[in-house]
């Protein structure tokens, strides 16, 4: 099959851009009489006869050869560039011989547009947050474009529709298929003693109003805009300084013979993506209880449902220690430690259960 | 913030930053390294070691992996090399324009002063290896059929690292710092040298005194790592995103333990460090770190948010009431002390290595827009 093309290729053009099966693949192909030897060449070694470039904007080809694969076969050399073609983008192959240079440009075709990303959910949900609260997470309908431009397309407002200035600790966290960004206040500006909170203050202040902006020009994945507007409201109580404690949570136990869930309400909401992965279930003999997790409204409840009905007797809610709050205050400590305060003593982080008949 | 302009003690203990010129005493980088292609998830991190080792960072893939490149032969850079332009020109060697590829780190390998670019191709979020030798050629390094080793990194319990922020080379281990996307967290971890497929790495966590009001303690993410001895232990310089300059004791360091470190140097209200290296001039130790300064549209310290600070050594070795002297390093939002100084021939330096013992390669910004890659004499 490649050797028809080729064949068809020389007959047609001396250089060409024969497109691939995938989109962005391109096979160059140039006619070539005497040297170089057939079989492999090197980029360096390819480039002299070949050279396969981006064309810029303003239409300038001449900048660096593009990485790949040369190969000469009988008398045509072949060249496959090592990354795919972006879309859109013009290219230019230039083939050079004793009798001068012939050029052959092609275009990536453009991918066609498919539905815009939007803003799938933000956590926490509550309409009320304390005001040293520490991360958003937004969730996207699909994976979206990475880099540090994205902090310039999220935006934080006040009651008077001012931006917060540099309400963003720039660092980027997406899970792995980039469509869930956890989005972190500055720290620096919610810790108690750190010289940034004191010189420009906090992100938020408590018992306002703010809208949280995410800009239509924020990209996906395939570079096109979401194309809407997405905005949050919220409002903002006092900040909450203090570790958890498991003393607060109120816990419905459920029935022997019956699959319905064991509940877990909570006194204020707790972070969303660590709430759905802390808490287990362990029976009487530290054995863990296959099951489902939901994490309820506003993120103040947690449920379990158990794959097997639940048997009779005593049974342990576990809490591993790097559950938050809001504000990063987990049953350990609190966000912040103060060493002047007499050390408290450690929650515990286990509830006891009975399930009785 | 009230300011206190603290006499800053002379004399200085014992300090050696240990050097990373070659393998110290000719010992071993990798060992038992198999011929292969890694799989490799996502590059966060790249740092070398000494005989062309390249370290990469894979934190969703909760790996390091140490490459043996084989790139020792030495390609030096001219005195005053500079290519302008740098990203319009790597990401046109893979066909993609400058808007289409983020420089995500940068590291020289001190066998060959061949610089290796992370780039992230923004419309596949491929991670691929770009190099640039003294020539001015621009390569790939192809993480294919390469001698390498994978050391698996402590996953916790369903708690893994999101991302790598940093690698160190500390002669006798690697170094990795962390960050959990959903804990706010400090995690570092140690892998001891020679890196070896079978070596464990062990994790600990680390908390941090504020310096300002010196009764808060608080967890934090490191975003960059140094290695340093004094008096004969072993600490790690590290820097974090909203506070000072820490170093944590090495020695004696237990799987899953909480460290605690010393403030040692305050560089002012949102200085968000990027890469730190150390080096020796006219007799005295230095660590030259690049930032980003974060609030620069409201408190610009020059026209760039990309800010390097030069720090002596001898600052990080000092043994006693750290946390309270390291406010005093500070007047406003400058250094208040001869020991640290602005470096204004880096202004805009984005990425950061050590090129040889008298120069740094830098990724900078121009105040005219574009990027360059340059080496400057180190300060």
């Amino acid at each position: 099959m490649l050797s028809i093309v080729l064949l068809v290729a020389v007959l047609v053009a001396p250089v060409r851009v024969q497109p691939g099966l995938e989109a962005g693949e391109v096979t160059v192909i140039a006619r070539l009489i005497g040297d170089p030897s057939p079989g492999k060449l090197s980029q360096k070694d390819g480039e002299r006869w070949l050279r396969f470039v981006l064309v810029s904007e303003t239409g300038d080809a001449t900048g660096p050869a593009m990485l790949g694969s040369y190969d000469r076969r009988r008398d045509v050399l072949i060249f496959t560039p090592r990354f795919r073609l972006t879309a859109g983008e013009r290219y230019r192959a230039t083939l050079t011989t004793e009798t001068g240079s012939i050029f052959a440009e092609y275009r990536a075709p453009s991918k066609p547009p498919t539905k815009p990303a939007s803003v799938a959910a933000v956590y926490p949900s509550a309409e009320e947050v304390p005001a040293n609260l520490l991360k958003f997470y937004l969730h996207f309908s699909k994976p979206m474009r990475e880099g540090p431009a994205l902090f310039n397309h999220i935006k934080l407002l006040g009651e008077d529709g001012e931006e917060v200035d540099d309400p963003w600790r720039r660092t980027e966290l997406w899970n792995a298929d980039a469509t869930r960004l956890t989005l972190w206040i500055h720290p620096g500006r919610i810790k108690e003693g750190v010289n940034l909170r004191d010189e420009i203050g906090p992100v938020l202040e408590p018992k306002r109003r703010y809208t949280l902006v995410v800009s239509e020009k924020l990209l996906d994945a395939e570079g096109q805009p979401l194309g809407t507007t997405f905005k949050k409201t919220f409002r903002t109580s006092d900040a909450t300084r203090v570790a958890m404690d498991l003393k607060d949570w109120k816990l419905t136990a459920p029935k022997a013979g019956e699959k319905l869930a064991l509940e877990v309400r909570f006194p204020s909401p707790l972070d969303h993506a660590l709430l759905g992965r802390s808490l287990t279930v362990l029976d009487a003999n530290g054995e863990l209880i296959p099951g489902q997790v939901t994490v309820g409204e506003q993120e103040r409840s947690w449920s379990f449902r158990p794959e097997n009905a639940w048997k009779p007797g005593q049974f342990t809610l576990t809490v591993h220690e790097r559950l938050e709050d809001l504000a990063g205050n987990t049953l350990l400590r609190p966000f912040d430690l103060n060493l002047k305060l007499p050390a408290r003593k450690d929650s515990p982080r286990t509830i006891p259960f009975r399930v009785g008949p | 913030m009230s300011l206190r302009t603290h006499a800053v003690r002379t004399a200085l203990l014992p300090l050696a930053l240990l050097v990373m010129a070659s393998a110290a005493n000719g010992a071993e980088v990798i060992r038992n390294a198999t011929a292969g292609t890694p799989k490799i998830k996502s590059i966060d991190a790249i740092r070398f070691a000494p005989d062309g080792v390249l370290l990469i960072g894979d934190g969703p893939g909760a790996q390091l992996i140490a490459v043996d490149t084989g790139d020792v032969k030495a390609k030096p850079w001219k005195a005053d090399a500079k290519t302008a332009k740098i990203d319009e020109k790597l990401a046109a060697r893979i066909g993609v324009p400058a808007k289409g590829i983020e420089i995500r780190s940068m590291a020289v390998n001190p066998a060959s002063q061949t610089a290796y670019f992370l780039i992230r191709k923004l419309d596949d979020k491929k991670t691929l290896l770009l190099t640039l030798d003294g020539s001015g050629e621009v390569g790939e390094f192809a993480l294919e059929n390469v001698k390498h080793v994978v050391i698996p990194l402590p996953k916790g319990e369903a708690a893994p690292v999101s991302r790598i922020t940093d690698i160190a080379w500390m002669g006798d281990r690697v170094l990795i710092g962390a960050v959990a996307s959903e804990e706010f967290a400090s995690k570092v971890c140690s892998i001891p040298a020679p890196l070896d497929p079978k070596a464990t790495a062990l994790g600990f966590s680390t908390e941090t005194y504020h310096v300002s009001h010196r009764k808060w303690e608080t967890r934090a993410p490191m975003t960059s790592l140094v290695p340093f001895e004094a008096n004969g232990k072993k600490y790690v310089v590290g820097a974090f995103a909203c506070t000072p300059v820490v170093r944590y004791p090495l020695d004696d360091v237990q799987a899953g333990a909480k460290v605690k470190g010393e403030s040692v140097i305050e560089l002012g209200s949102g200085n968000q460090p990027r890469s730190m290296i150390a080096y020796e001039k006219d007799g005295k130790s230095f660590v030259l770190m690049n930032t980003f300064r974060f609030h620069h549209k409201n408190k610009p310290f020059g026209w760039s948010p990309y800010v390097t600070f030069r720090m002596e050594s001898g600052l990080f070795g000092e043994g006693e009431k750290l946390n309270e002297k390291a406010i005093s390093r500070l007047a406003g939002d400058k250094p208040a002390t001869d020991k640290i100084s602005i470096v204004a021939e880096y202004e805009g330096t984005i990425h950061l290595d050590k090129l040889d013992k008298d120069r740094a390669l830098v990724v900078k910004e121009e105040k005219e827009g574009g990027l360059t890659l340059a080496a400057l004499p180190l300060p």
